[in-house]
């Protein structure tokens, strides 16, 4: 009895050490790092990590995020893959209703590195993302801003 | 069966071991100041929410991060004032869990601040009440204390030092977010910017570049209003509440900030491969040194009461 006790106790400690490394490895982190090497000449202003699970119906699902923009900045946006899942991401940019700019032309079916935004009206922006084919997938979208 | 019975012999031993280790690991963590005198349960407050956690998450990373403000008030030519900074000292002060998560984003803001100023050395002791602060809040997990110490050591680490503290911040509140404790990542949020504002309403500004500083501040109008829009999800809470009825006070004075707007539809062309968009549409901020006066002292009102 009183080893099934120490055991329990041994186990459960055990348990949280493991979980406690285990919130640190998130599927964003490591890429987060991997985007910030591709910045270049531009600042990094704030990562989108976004996780995707296929889903088997219904229409693809969106992530969203509002940011906002300011007049007399080039902003920079693009995003880098976990390329050991499917899913490539999308990331499209609105200003209420409209579409400013994607990183993927549907005609064509060609994605684009990234987009490149010097900003004339401050105000409300929304970064869409979403998964090509609705595919599992594992993303980061990176905001920055160009000298 | 000769290597089973080995095994099952081992197998207490290995777990003692590990049950060792994690108490070493445990004890041996930094020492922890006094633990919270309130229970900010999110749970409790997430049950009242009107908006969900989903909703928070994509509102809140519209509340600007400190680095473009900071950016703008150095390329300025904005000189750097250490005192408006909030003294580290005052991490003694802040016993509650809702005055940590405020702190901080203030002690945020101060260490990006510091840093586009190249004043990385002097970020120690900022960089450990943040540590401190995030350890308090149970997201210590995100803010690389000792990476940021290392490359403090030297000024021409900067961009990697905003980097990592910024890419810490942006883990944190996706984190919290996702824990349904989201009520915190927007008391972070509302710390980080009502210290961006407080300094760039008492940096000494000169022209030609006074009028584009505060023009960003008139901007700021439109940040208020979300603000506003994620704290009134919290009112229930009677701290929330204060906040946001202070917040209110300030909108009056954002209120007499007029931003025009003129619409046109922007033209996306391709350069060496990626899009580059045309914004033909425009805005135009109208602010006067009265209400920038009348906004500064609101901010003051406001930041007087989370940091003291």
């Amino acid at each position: 009895m009183i080893n099934k006790i120490f055991y329990t106790i041994v186990l459960t400690t055990l348990m949280t050490f493991i979980y406690t490394f285990e919130v640190k490895a998130q599927c964003g982190d490591e890429l987060t790092d991997v985007c910030h090497a591709k910045l270049g000449n531009a600042r990094f202003i704030r990562s989108f990590p976004v996780q995707h699970t296929e889903r088997s119906a219904g229409s693809p699902r969106v992530y969203k995020f509002e940011v906002i923009l300011n007049r007399g900045t080039t902003y920079r946006i693009f995003s880098c893959n976990d390329k050991t899942k499917p899913g490539q991401v999308i990331i499209s940019l609105y200003r209420g209703d409209q579409l400013i700019a994607t990183t993927y032309d549907i005609n064509t079916e060609r994605h684009f590195p990234h987009i490149e935004y010097p900003v004339g009206m401050s105000g409300r922006y929304h970064l869409h993302f979403y998964f090509e084919g609705d595919k599992e997938g594992c993303a980061v979208g990176m905001l920055s801003t160009v000298n | 069966m000769k290597v089973l019975i080995m095994i099952k012999k081992i197998i207490p031993s290995l777990l003692i071991i590990a049950g060792v280790i994690s108490f070493v690991f445990v004890a041996c963590a930094p020492e922890r100041r006094e633990e919270a005198t309130d229970l900010l349960s999110d749970k409790m407050i997430a049950d009242d929410m009107e908006m969900s956690d989903q909703a928070v998450g994509e509102m809140i990373t519209s509340v600007p991060n400190p680095v473009e403000m900071s950016v703008l008030l150095q390329r300025s030519n904005v000189v750097y004032s250490q005192e408006l900074l909030n003294p580290t000292s005052n991490i003694s002060n802040y016993n509650t869990n809702f005055e940590r998560a405020i702190n901080l984003g203030v002690y945020g803001t101060d260490l990006v601040y510091m840093n586009i100023y190249d004043r990385t050395v002097a970020t120690l002791s900022y960089l450990r009440n943040v540590r401190n602060l995030a350890e308090d809040l149970r997201i210590g997990q995100f803010f690389d204390y000792e990476t940021l110490n290392r490359l403090s050591e030297s000024s021409r680490n900067v961009d990697s030092v905003l980097y990592i503290t910024n890419r810490g911040f942006d883990s944190m509140t996706q984190y919290l977010i996702n824990q349904g404790r989201s009520s915190i990542a927007v008391l972070i949020a509302y710390g980080t910017w009502i210290e961006s504002i407080h300094i760039a309403t008492n940096v000494k500004t000169m022209p030609p570049n006074k009028d584009l500083i505060h023009q960003r501040i008139g901007e700021q109008k439109i940040v208020l209003d979300n603000i506003l829009l994620l704290m009134s999800n919290y009112r229930d809470d009677p701290r929330f509440d204060e906040l946001f009825l202070d917040l209110l006070d300030l909108k009056k004075e954002f209120d007499k900030v007029t931003i025009q707007y003129i619409y046109a539809e922007p033209e996306v062309k391709e350069v060496n491969g990626a899009r580059v968009v045309i914004d033909n549409s425009s805005s135009e901020v109208f602010i006067t040194e009265e209400i920038i006066e009348g906004i500064a002292q609101q901010v003051e009102y406001i930041r007087n009461k989370i940091v003291e």
